[in-house]
């Protein structure tokens, strides 16, 4: 089976002081880290976003890189590790890190894409240093953290 | 595969619908989203052919504290049930923690549903995951129309695993049987989660087994 991941509080700072400042260095609007599986891991923006519409985004940031991924695989490149969506008003730059996870910067129209590749492959360095100290490790030894996990009491799992 | 993030005290799991074409699973979601009060649901994403047929992926964020402590957040996918989508179904596995079989109950589909589960498989052996490792329910749809088969030959046609999966009957453009399956699976799931991560707490959390002969 496939082994969960977790991050710390530690991890979790890191990160989102790491996105934090691309904001910041690319004059973005939003900043949204996720992984391929499309679980949003942290983000950071000028505005503020409704919780639905963040989790929407990084499992269609998801769902495009991995389209990206088979696409790469059909025309014999190894992995396109880039994706470009300009629009009038905002675009959106996505970016593959070398681990399983993706940074998606959302800016306006007055930010040249230039600034944000370039501020994003920065960001992704400092990313991956964070990542390698993550790892593929269950919930219990995140930063040996004394946690333990329990069901509330009742049948549901949703408030109806 | 399971994502916990202490800082926020948030725990993500992934769960798709997976099943043969015209079946049902995007009418669960939009079920789902119709009746799950406004703070447990996010938005529904549809990524659809002019046609309004699933082009890549459904997507439904639900969240519950199910979990002491901890946000419990489910993302609800579907995977486009035609044949010509079979790369996509396999991209949207990616990662699952827990899978809703969703079978169409007309005599008809029998043959569309063997080989919608068969393609299940395979599509996991993609991901070096076997069925059997997954958390996974049935859901045998569309128990209003005429022409249906029985629910023993559903049962024995597609629950032949080792270990027998839960099944659930439900007619979803009526929302029967639709939360009453959702229940079940993040429970299974939740079970798994509880007793692969926790420390000498195992007695917590509630048996696969257990649970399956609760529902049937």
């Amino acid at each position: 089976m496939e082994t969960g991941y977790a991050i710390t509080e530690k991890q979790s700072r890191a990160l989102d002081t790491a996105l934090s400042d691309l904001l910041v260095l690319a004059e973005a609007e939003s900043v949204f880290m996720s992984d391929h599986g499309g679980n949003l891991i942290a983000c950071c923006s000028a505005e503020t976003h409704n919780d639905g519409l963040i989790q929407t985004v990084a499992a269609l940031a998801a769902g495009a890189f991995n389209a990206t991924r088979e696409l790469a695989a059909l025309v014999k490149e190894p992995e396109f590790r880039a994706i470009y969506h300009q629009g009038s008003n905002r675009s959106i730059y996505i970016h593959a890190l070398p681990s399983d996870f993706i940074v998606l910067v959302v800016f306006g129209e007055a930010t040249p894409v230039g600034l944000v590749k370039l501020y994003v492959e920065r960001t992704g360095r400092e990313i991956e240093s964070v990542i390698r100290t993550i790892g593929r490790q269950d919930a219990a030894t995140a930063g040996k953290q004394a946690v333990k996990f329990e069901l509330r009491d009742g049948d549901d799992m949703f408030d109806r | 595969m399971s994502f916990v993030n202490f800082a926020k005290k948030e725990i993500n799991f992934k769960i798709v619908y997976y099943g043969p074409a015209l079946c049902g699973k995007t009418t669960n979601l939009e079920v789902l989203h119709k009746v799950m009060p406004d703070e447990a649901r996010g938005e529904m994403t549809m990524l659809s052919t002019q046609q309004d047929r699933t082009l890549y992926f459904d997507f439904l964020p639900l969240k519950s504290n199910a979990i002491k402590g901890f946000i419990s957040r489910f993302q609800l996918y579907t995977v486009p049930g035609q044949s010509i989508y079979n790369e996509t179904r396999r991209l949207v596995l990616t990662s699952v923690d827990g899978i809703v079989f969703v079978a169409d109950s007309q005599w008809e589909e029998m043959e569309h549903n063997a080989e919608s589960f068969e393609n299940l498989q395979d599509n996991l052996k993609g991901h070096r995951r076997k069925l059997e490792d997954i958390p996974y329910i049935l859901q045998f749809n569309k128990r209003d129309l005429p022409n249906i088969a029985p629910v023993e030959y559903m049962d024995f046609m597609l629950n032949q695993q080792e270990e027998k999966a839960a099944f659930f009957e439900s007619v979803a453009s009526q929302c029967v049987g639709v939360y009453e399956a959702l229940n079940m699976i993040c429970k299974i799931v939740m079970a798994q989660f509880i007793r692969e991560h926790n420390m000498g707490a195992t007695t917590e959390a509630p048996n696969e087994k257990d649970l399956a002969v609760k529902a049937s």
